[in-house]
């Protein structure tokens, strides 16, 4: 869809950009040395780092794609959400405070405290480099989509506004800056949410009936390009609903021969017509049971076409695509429980209940090349709100309700490299570094756990706000949650926006001081022994903080397509099956070697790497081929390469002599 | 509270905590997963509270026990922690 830009947002947009990089400039001033360059010299207080844990991880992913994915398909965004959560329980119980007492700058330094092992240095900070840039592109692609409707500029430009703005925060004030603008960016997202939650509650559930009338007065073609009645963006005017005789029996609109393309899903039948203004009207059929009888009418409904035509316009409709003649946001509840049109304020409690008896309508989306461009197709699809509270409505988890095992298996091992996979996280893992002690550690994760448990139960009200907000743009599941400020005026709309901006900022500023940190002190002093200076410590860590950023903006253009949370499961698949088993096993296993960690890491990045690689989802999504010639039987490598790594482990060490360095303090 | 504490005591303490809360959550954990893969049917007709089902109850159950078990592992570090400052 094309958004209008509103002065107001990019007004306030400025503002947040201004004070983020005000406040850098001026922390700037007092990290010169590497300790306070990587970790804030370790005196971040515990309440602070906490809430900057929510900063941190409270990303892109969270925010525009938990939300995103719940407003198009209901439970099945939650369940990222509860697996996200999840994950803080390990790293709370399990991992915070040895990765407290070992480690000094990076999770490196952690896991080769007892060895003096350069090859531990070398895997380590590669698996940081690579989970990292995993994690760094669906971020990246997030700011390009949030920048398109704010600012009216293109993907690219959103992606490089926040590639420099990062860098910059990044490259002035390292870990200092980083944490502050993570702590601001938790604390507005946090109680922005909380604001729109309760409005959400309050405006309760209204219908938009799904079978108008035949729609005669649509037909004639003056009300198709209707004026939208609401100052808060293009207001929802019901789509065309028809029968055949309707149709056949108006002398305005012309029946159009369709390719045969059309034909290829037996399950949808098309109609096309054109209308008198031009327009090309393109309707789902839904056949009425062979055992009606002959009298009985096909119902029409209509769906959205967006063409893109061989010499690359964009038609909606068949005609040029433009302010005026756009796909119309979607998001309706047809129907309420007990006949109701309305339900005003709700509790919490019975917004759920509300929803699972009302009758929602979806979009989904199929693609058909002919002769004229190839055509997106969105279509409505009436759904229980008890099947869209359950899950497995997704085509992510649709495994969930087949009888395959294997599809049940890929669930269940997202859901484990979720779990495992924040304990992992390089740019989670450096935040213990920048509080004073264990116990610090250890309040810092209770306090973020708070703040995040409690965003994520906001974020499936967002969501469910969203899919019945009138308000979603078809096209792009990422910006629900903006929309859905939409729903209520601009200015919240400008408000999340740019908060959700912010978000990602924090969230990429702390994975490029992740990498910056493997590169220059893990790769750069300890691997290849350089000797250098603090302040070369420093400027290193800058020129690397500044390569990663320039890539970072290069995957973000690139991987303009992808759902946000989709992408960071597989960086979860990663860091799991890389990090976790050595990470626990130097924790709880005495025999542990160094061998045996570079080995299990490498193990770990590579099979999953290659198992992403190969799989099915990205036969589909990346390549562009076929998915049943996958070798891979599931998509989620976590369930094979997390237990692998720790094999790896426990087999290498066992046939690698001890040979650690015992410190004065190990137990 | 006035004895010197044993750091490496009271670390061993801190860990056996941990992993006690952290193998309750595996199980809550691991009975959702198990039971939304092989069950999602009955996760949506059941409602063991009110009228919200089953699917929804249990997330958001998982997402409190986290909170409430963070909570009670701080309790219990809290009577050793202030003595063990680290070096």
């Amino acid at each position: 869809m094309i958004y209008a830009t509103s002065p107001t947002a990019i007004a306030i947009f400025g503002f947040f950009v201004a004070v983020v990089l005000a406040l850098s400039f001026y922390l700037g001033r007092k990290a010169k040395s590497a300790a306070g360059y990587y970790a804030a010299h370790g005196q971040i207080n515990w309440f602070v780092n906490g809430v900057a844990f929510a900063g941190d991880y409270l990303s892109a992913a969270s925010f525009l794609g938990i939300c995103g994915m719940i407003a198009f398909y209901g439970y099945d965004g939650f369940l990222y959400s509860i697996g996200y959560l999840a994950g803080w329980v390990v790293a709370l119980f399990v991992i915070a405070e040895p990765i407290k007492r070992l480690g000094r700058f990076t999770f490196a330094d952690a896991l080769d405290a007892q060895f003096d092992s350069r090859s531990i240095k070398v895997v380590a900070a590669c698996s940081t480099l690579i989970v990292s840039v995993f994690y760094l592109i669906p971020q990246m692609v997030g700011a390009g989509a949030l920048i398109t409707p704010l600012l009216g500029l293109p993907h690219w430009a959103g992606v490089l506004l926040v590639g420099v703005t990062v860098t910059i925060i990044v490259v002035t004030a390292g870990m200092v800056s980083t944490t502050w603008v993570q702590f601001l960016k938790g604390s507005l997202l946090v109680l922005f949410c909380t604001v729109l939650v309760v409005m959400i509650l309050a405006r309760g559930f209204k219908t938009t009936p799904a079978v108008s009338e035949p729609g005669m007065a649509q037909l004639t073609g003056s009300a198709a390009t209707e004026p939208a009645a609401s100052n808060s963006g293009p207001a929802y005017h019901s789509l065309i609903t028809t029968n055949d005789f309707a149709l056949l029996n108006n002398t305005h609109a012309v029946k159009l021969e369709l390719a045969p393309a059309w034909a290829k899903n037996p399950k949808l039948h098309w109609a096309q017509y054109r209308f008198p203004d031009d327009s090309i009207h393109t309707f789902l059929v839904n056949k009425p049971p062979a055992d009606a009888g002959v009298l009985v009418q096909s119902i029409l409904t209509e769906a959205q076409v967006l063409t893109t035509a061989k010499d690359g316009r964009k038609l909606i409709m068949g005609r040029t695509q433009t302010m005026d003649n756009d796909l119309q946001p979607v998001g309706t509840l047809s129907k309420l429980p007990g006949g109701k049109t309305e339900t005003g304020p709700l509790g919490p409690l019975s917004f759920l209940s509300t929803l699972n008896d009302s009758t929602v309508t979806t979009w989904s989306k199929v693609v058909i090349a002919d002769g004229a461009g190839s055509h997106d197709v969105y279509y409505p699809v009436s759904h229980s709100g008890s099947d869209l509270l359950t899950p497995g409505a997704s085509p992510t988890f649709s495994g969930i309700r087949s009888s395959d095992l294997f599809k049940k298996l890929d669930f269940v091992s997202l859901m484990l490299a979720l779990f495992c996979g924040t304990a992992s996280l390089p740019h989670i893992l450096i935040r213990y570094y920048t509080v004073k002690d264990q116990a610090s550690a250890r309040k810092s994760t209770i306090v973020g756990i708070a703040a995040i448990g409690f965003f994520y139960i906001l974020t499936l009200y967002l969501g469910l706000g969203a899919m019945t907000s009138m308000h979603l743009d078809p096209t792009n599941n990422n910006m629900a949650a903006p929309l859905l400020a939409k729903s209520f005026s601009n200015t919240l709309f400008a408000i999340i926006s740019a908060i959700a901006f912010t978000t990602v900022l924090g969230t990429v500023s702390g994975l490029i001081m992740a990498g910056a940190g493997a590169v220059a002190h893990d790769l750069m002093e300890t691997f290849f022994k350089i000797q250098m200076t603090d302040h070369q410590k420093v400027f290193n860590g800058k020129i690397a903080a500044a390569t990663l950023g320039a890539g970072a903006m290069v995957l973000g253009i690139l991987f303009k397509e992808f759902n946000v949370s989709f992408l960071v499961g597989w960086a979860f698949n990663i860091a799991a099956s890389a990090n976790l088993p050595s990470l626990v096993m130097l924790l709880f296993w005495k025999r542990t070697t160094a061998k045996g960690i570079s080995a299990a890491i490498s193990v770990g990045l590579i099979v999953s790497l290659g198992w992403i690689l190969l799989s099915a989802q990205c036969y589909k999504d990346v390549y562009h081929i076929d998915p049943s010639k996958s070798i891979i039987p599931f998509s989620q490598p976590a369930l094979v390469s997390i237990p692998l790594g720790f094999i790896t482990l426990i087999i290498v060490s066992l046939f690698t002599s001890r040979r650690r360095v015992e410190p004065a303090a190990r137990t | 509270m006035t004895q010197p504490v044993d750091p490496t005591k009271t670390r061993v303490r801190h860990a056996r905590w941990g992993l006690i809360l952290f193998a309750v959550y595996v199980v809550l954990y691991a009975g959702f997963m198990v039971l939304a893969a092989f069950d999602y049917q009955d996760m949506k007709r059941a409602t063991p509270f009110g009228s919200v089902n089953l699917a929804i109850m249990y997330g958001m159950g998982l997402i409190l026990a986290a909170l409430v078990l963070a909570l009670i592992y701080l309790f219990l570090c809290r009577s050793t922690s202030d003595q063990n400052r680290d070096p």
